[in-house]
């Protein structure tokens, strides 16, 4: 909401004179931005209007072509109390007509200052200006001529007549306060907050034709759509532009100044933040109704588009059918013309729901819907047609019918609240006495009485934000200033913070493994299509967005490996080299909902120093992945490959198998699709699902007390056919209750082994709980092992 | 010339001989063979000692002071000449194994928390010492959760002000932490102290400030007794912890459905001008606790809620917020 601050100034005094310089209004502007930001009207940006200085109304007296120019005239101007000639390209020089005049010495508001110039020969002393150089609008075409009607004595300076030398403040307005979307409800804010008093709004006018009522009758289909409807009828009404105080003031609002009828309605408006509308009465059919259209019902809004209805929509209508969207636009058929003498204006208060539907419906947002969606004061609906009453009635010196025509004329008792003193006080944690309470609450015209222990506050009809005891204790808050409040240490016994245990174990798999030197990734959670198809993963259980803005947010992510894919794509672009990086974060299907899930992907050069230039390789990733599930205290891991996932290289991945149950894929990438990378590293991913990881992970250990025998160590060496698994062997060692432990130091293929056989050497420690083992019972353990070993084809080497 | 007179001059030339050798010893082999030559049980000295048998009594007394003395003497001179070979041998291994220090060491470099983890859990250990629960929630989300319960009911305009992307009528991915407190709440009876950090999204078209995916902290304190100024006071407690001790805050009016009073929080460094908005804050609106089955006349609450992002990006002055989302590995190993 745009508030221009001179106009503000006309409601409450915030220090802001007729001759004020600009200087003082913008320290006036800041403060006041300030106080509003702290109340909750958070101001967003303070818009200097610029100056405007030297600036007349003059009389265009001759204007003949410019003799070196075939575009440019020579306008000689009667400025009152002298002559000037200037040269001027506009097109529309009309002589006679009044126009503005910038002379020389004069500042626009985009900071040209005007000077003497000589322009292809002939001395230009002045410029003629358009409605865009006074900021009216936002392109114009040519020169401004001056409605007969405005009456401008010449010589007139124009900076005053448009209030020029303003700010104007850009408020950013809650959607609880629709009161404040009106100008002279900032006014009573700003009121409220520095204590200077609200000055009433003037609404008298004379009345001095028969009833309204003799002539139109309102009928309301169904009230809970329109609460509140009435109309107001006036005639002998002359259509012409504003006076330019109130064209310049609806400019700086934002809105595109048209004629007087329709000025008056946004201005009332934009003080009151209640939408109105204007009828050519002449073109209004008695009766007046309100009611949903009919499916497919046509219509054409004043903006000329014709629109197809649905029964979604609110209609204002007479005996010739649609007259009004409601509360959204009006229609062409009922519009304010040039012609219009007598005008029907409406003032009503509809549903919110009923509008926002309205409005969704035919896809057309208004000035008047985005309020009417929050409207719901249906009190104040005379009030804003006596104000348009009484300004068209100043402006143009109409004469008004008696009275309202009104669907609800009968006024609903005002809402009265308790409100505990002590409640304010434990609530915001200061102390203000009764008297400074009431006072607060009288600033925003709330008024209060006595009621024992507690206060009644009678709440005003426009605050229809206030319900409850604790909205009045916001409104003291804020009024008060929270600025001005301490800051307490509450009274609370201790405690312990705990932490959720799956974001301890997120935390101990970021710690293992950047501790390992990876680095974590954060992607956003939806699928990756593209590398997701690449790597054949179906979408069947994946979870669809209704909405989606883009198409990569069609569907949340069923895998993090598409997201940390697009992370390698992304590095090896930007720098190659390669990288080892891991994610951890949730995933989404709809059978299963949301799951917590790891991923890792290697990829690339080491970068180790010294390593040559060395790739990343399937050994180091199945450490990571072994130190991984040991830190996260799973007792057993393997991997089973005998199903493939088919991204993953055939011969060099598999399924990370935990204590029961398949914990995800890992392996090294399908050449096809790393191949698919810049420069075709190679690539090994691995996903786990940390649900499952923490469900088969052991507890707290238990302590088991250091052997006080020594082991005894030997080495064997076993020759044995390449393809027979380690995890064999590694069992067929460790099968022995007295093998305490068989580290694998050395696995040669190569000379001296037969081409379809290993060497594996193990350093083999053996250990008895009681007792120091003797050579014959090591002698023994071994000989069982060799004699297993045998069996899986494996023989000792001598 | 007497036995003994012949012996002083056997004495004296060994005497000299040895010295004369030993000086010219330069490795083991060498040197055992000078021990065996003088030292020995057949050595040279040894022979002599076999003289004594020949002399006369009256002389075997100072024969063997003599003969000991060339003992010593053979000896100590043989101690030193292996103690200054072994220590040329030692010195030239160890220089020999000599490594240059200055080469870099072999590892995998330490890997990097990304810094919106970083800083999330920062914020955590700060709100877990002040003794708040750290706990969190679906992101798809039931409308009744982040919105009916937390008092926005279906046509409420201020629904428009989190633009939501929907999975079906009733379920959304939730574009606020907040339906996190009322999970709490239904299960827990007050007092609740908790924080639920997590990641929420919103149908906001990504530029510098807006990300559709993005990461929130949430904290809410319910408990009998609590006041705005106390949610001041653990605001500024962790501006001071989080930001430094040399930073303001301040709050000031706003507007959210869940909360009444409702607040912004403002904070800003000592010496600048310039108020940064921080997040939202509150005390629990009413209709919320009694929406869970708490009493609203007995206890109070407030809540407040901010953006990971905005903190990191305040913090280190990071200006763009897509930054977090390139992943791009020289953005995630600078901190």
């Amino acid at each position: 909401m745009r508030v221009p601050c001179r106009w503000l100034a006309e409601y409450v005094d915030i220090g802001v004179g007729e001759d004020e310089s600009v200087h003082g209004i913008e320290r006036v502007a800041e403060q006041l931005a300030e106080r509003l930001t702290m109340a909750g009207l958070e101001v967003e940006e303070i818009i200097p209007t610029g100056r405007l200085t030297g600036v007349v109304v003059g009389r265009v007296i001759e204007s003949r072509p410019h003799p070196r120019s075939d575009h440019l005239s020579l306008c000689r101007l009667d400025l009152g109390k002298e002559e000037v000639e200037v040269v001027c390209g506009a097109t529309n020089v009309v002589v006679g007509a009044t126009v503005p005049v910038a002379t020389v010495g004069g500042e626009l508001p985009n900071g040209l200052r005007i000077t003497e110039r000589k322009l292809r020969g002939t001395i230009s002393r002045g410029m003629i200006l358009s409605k865009e150089e006074l900021g009216l609008e936002e392109r114009s075409t040519g020169i401004w001529n001056f409605d007969r009607s405005l009456d401008l004595a010449l010589g007139t300076d124009l900076a005053s007549l448009l209030e020029y030398d303003d700010i104007v403040l850009d408020i950013t307005v809650t959607s609880n306060r629709p009161d404040c979307t009106g100008i002279y409800g900032i006014a009573r804010e700003a009121a409220a907050i520095t204590g200077k008093p609200l000055r009433p709004l003037a609404c008298e006018f004379d009345e001095s034709l028969p009833s309204v009522g003799e002539s139109y009758t309102v009928e309301v289909e169904d009230s809970g759509d329109a609460p509140r409807y009435t109309a107001r009828l006036m005639s002998g009404i002359t259509v012409a532009p504003s006076p330019l105080w109130m064209q310049h003031r609806l400019a700086k609002a934002g809105m595109r100044p048209l004629s007087n009828v329709v000025d008056v309605t946004n201005y009332v408006m934009l003080e009151l933040g209640r939408p109105l509308h204007p009828f050519d009465a002449d073109l209004v059919r008695e009766q007046i109704s309100i009611r949903r259209a009919r499916r497919d019902e046509r219509f054409q809004t004043l903006d000329g588009i014709e629109r197809s209805l649905t029964e979604d929509v609110l209609m204002i209508t007479d005996l010739d059918g649609g007259l009004a969207i409601a509360g959204v636009m009006g229609g062409e058929r009922s519009e304010i013309s040039p012609q219009t003498t007598r005008v029907l204006l409406e003032a009503a208060a509809f549903d919110q729901a009923v509008i926002r539907c309205s409005s969704r419906a035919i896809g057309l947002r208004s000035e008047a819907s985005l309020r009417f969606e929050r409207l719901i004061d249906f009190e104040g609906v005379p009030r804003a047609s006596a104000r348009a009453a009484h300004l068209l009635q100043r402006l143009t010196g109409c004469r008004v019918h008696q009275g309202l025509v009104d669907s609800t004329p009968i006024m609903s008792p005002p809402v009265l609240l308790s409100l505990s003193p002590t409640r304010v006080t434990s609530l915001l944690g200061i102390d203000l006495d009764r008297a400074e309470l009431r006072e607060i609450l009288g600033r925003l015209e709330i008024s209060t009485v006595e009621a024992g222990e507690d206060l009644t506050a009678t709440i005003p009809s426009f605050r229809t934000d206030l319900v409850r005891e604790v909205d009045l204790i916001e409104e003291i808050g804020r009024i008060y200033g929270y600025d001005r409040f301490p800051s307490t240490p509450p009274q609370a016994l201790l405690c312990i913070g705990k932490k959720d245990p799956v974001e301890i174990c997120k935390d101990r798999v970021r710690e293992i493994l950047t501790g390992l030197g990876l680095s974590e990734v954060v992607t956003d959670g939806f699928d990756k299509t593209g590398w997701r198809q690449t790597l054949l993963l179906s979408d069947d259980d994946l979870v669809a967005v209704r909405n989606p803005m883009i198409s990569g947010q069609r569907m949340m992510r069923g895998s993090l490996l598409p997201g940390i894919l697009s992370v390698v794509e992304t590095n090896l672009n930007q720098h190659g080299g390669g990288g080892m990086i891991f994610e951890v974060g949730r995933v989404f299907s709809r059978t299963h909902g949301e799951r917590e899930a790891i991923a890792v992907a290697l990829f690339g050069r080491t970068g180790m120093p010294l390593q040559g230039k060395e790739e990343v390789d399937l050994a180091a990733a199945k450490g990571i992945l072994t130190n991984l599930l040991t830190g996260l205290n799973l007792k057993k891991m393997r991997i089973a490959t005998d199903s493939v996932a088919p991204f993953l290289h055939p011969g060099r991945g598999g399924a990370v198998i935990g204590e029961r149950e398949s914990l995800g894929p890992f392996g090294e990438l399908a050449q096809e699709i790393s191949s698919l990378l810049s420069a075709a590293p190679r690539v090994i991913v691995f996903e786990l699902d940390l649900d499952r990881i923490r469900r088969q992970a052991g507890g707290q250990p238990a302590f088991s007390p250091l052997p006080r025998y020594p082991s005894s160590k030997r080495d064997l060496s076993l020759l044995c056919p390449l393809n027979l698994p380690e995890e064999e062997i590694g069992a067929a060692i460790r099968s022995e209750e007295m093998i305490e432990s068989a580290l694998l130091y050395d696995l040669y293929h190569g000379e001296q082994v037969k081409e379809e056989e290993k060497s594996l050497t193990y350093e083999i420690s053996l250990r008895a709980p009681g007792r120091t083992l003797t050579d014959r019972e090591i002698g023994e353990v071994i000989d069982r092992v060799e004699a297993r070993l045998k069996k899986l084809g494996a023989s000792v080497r001598s | 010339m007497t036995e003994l007179m012949k012996l002083r001059e056997e004495i004296d030339r060994i005497h000299a001989d040895l010295e004369r050798q030993c000086a010219g010893l330069t490795d083991r082999a060498a040197l055992e063979a000078f021990r065996v030559e003088f030292l020995g049980r057949k050595g040279q000295i040894g022979e002599l000692f076999r003289v004594m048998g020949r002399l006369a009594p009256d002389e075997r007394a100072e024969a063997g002071k003599l003969l000991n003395g060339l003992k010593t003497v053979a000896t100590a001179a043989f101690e030193d000449r292996r103690n200054d070979l072994e220590g040329t041998t030692l010195r030239a291994r160890l220089a020999a194994e000599k490594v240059d220090l200055t080469l870099p060491g072999v590892y995998h470099s330490l890997g990097h928390r990304h810094l919106l983890t970083q800083v999330q859990n920062e914020i955590e250990s700060i709100f877990l010492r002040m003794g708040f629960d750290v706990t969190t929630g679906p992101e798809i989300e039931s409308e009744y959760y982040n919105f009916e319960a937390l008092n926005i009911p279906a046509d409420h305009p201020a629904r428009d002000e989190w633009d939501t992307f929907y999975i079906d009528d009733t379920t959304l991915l939730r574009p606020q932490t907040s339906p996190v407190q009322i999970r709490v709440m239904e299960q827990t009876d007050p007092p609740v102290r908790i924080i639920c950090p997590g990641r929420c999204y919103r149908r906001d078209t990504q530029d510098a400030t807006h990300s559709p995916v993005f990461h929130q902290v949430e904290l809410l304190w319910v408990e009998e007794g609590l006041s705005l100024a106390n949610l001041k006071y653990i605001i500024e407690l962790f501006v001071h912890e989080f930001f430094g001790k040399g930073y303001q805050m301040r709050l000031s009016g706003d507007f959210f459905p869940f909360t009444e009073p409702s607040v912004q929080m403002h904070m800003r460094a000592d010496r600048a001008s310039d108020w940064l908005e921080l997040g939202g804050a509150g005390m629990v609106h009413p209709v919320v606790l009694a929406n869970v089955g708490y009493d609203p006349k007995k206890v109070t609450g407030f809540a407040f809620g901010m953006g990971i992002e905005r903190m990191a990006m305040l913090r280190y002055g990071i200006a763009d917020i897509r930054t977090f989302f390139t992943n791009d590995l020289r953005f995630i190993t600078q901190f």
